[in-house]
């Protein structure tokens, strides 16, 4: 596994978003929501971007009384992606103390929070 | 955000993984209780009635975690350390008392080691099972 700092996974919130999905096989959207402590509209913009990366998969099952769950998971390429950005994260620490990842500066004002 | 926070927040959102996965108290017992009755009822009843015994314990054995899962909202994922020895003793203990218990029965017609098996069947599924779940939250916190 090679280490690639990945600026999709690094915004804070898809961060814990990833990282609580690759110790699971899946979790459903209220368990990472209330991990966050932060609004569905949140979550819901982040996942997306997540989505749109490849990253996260999502699962609609019809619960009891017609009540749909989403349950979320990382796609192998999300698992790839995500212990490549943790990798890239420890030699960051490693080599260069509490540096600053390399977030390019154009982006910086645009990062979801 | 420098990478060493990040590094924490990672760490953070595994610790929450492990204090959501929490089986209900009676899971194990109840579990190791279905074993051990399973057990005494193949030497009791003649087919198919232990059979049914055990695709009613199969049946259970399937609903409560999906149960758990819809209750907590996550589906644990194998960690491939230690904590897998826990669950290779919880099977290997079912599946040698059965053999164990059955044996013992035919070889001597006695009931009493049987039932002794099957007591120490439960306690054993009950240790195993609670190592597993206490190893795999253990794992999914210290995990770097």
């Amino acid at each position: 596994m090679t280490a690639a700092f990945d600026e999709t996974i690094h915004a804070p919130h898809r961060l814990r978003i990833c990282a609580f999905l690759d110790a699971t096989a899946s979790a459903e959207f209220s368990a990472i929501r209330d991990m966050l402590g932060v609004a569905d509209s949140v979550v819901s913009k982040h996942v997306k971007v997540l989505q749109a990366a490849g990253y996260v998969s999502l699962d609609k099952p019809t619960g009891r009384g017609g009540r749909v769950r989403t349950w979320l998971s990382l796609t192998p390429a999300g698992r790839r992606a995500f212990a490549g950005h943790v990798r890239a994260l420890r030699e960051l620490v490693e080599t260069g103390g509490h540096q600053e990842p390399p977030v390019r500066p154009l982006l910086r004002g645009f990062e979801l929070r | 955000m420098s990478a060493g926070d990040a590094l924490g927040d990672v760490a953070a959102a595994r610790r929450a993984v492990a204090d959501r996965l929490i089986t209900p108290w009676w899971f194990h017992p109840l579990l190791g209780v279905a074993l051990a009755g399973n057990q005494l009822a193949y030497l009791a009843f003649p087919p198919p009635w232990p059979m049914l015994g055990q695709a009613l314990m199969l049946l259970g054995a399937v609903g409560v975690p999906a149960w758990n899962r819809r209750r907590t909202g996550v589906q644990p994922a194998y960690q491939g350390g230690w904590s897998r020895l826990w669950l290779v003793g919880l099977i290997a203990c079912g599946v040698l008392t059965f053999v164990a218990s059955t044996a013992l029965h035919q070889l001597s017609g006695l009931w009493w080691p049987s039932v002794l098996i099957a007591i120490g069947t439960v306690v054993g599924v009950i240790a195993f099972g609670r190592g597993y779940d206490a190893a795999l939250r253990a794992e999914l916190r210290e995990r770097p």
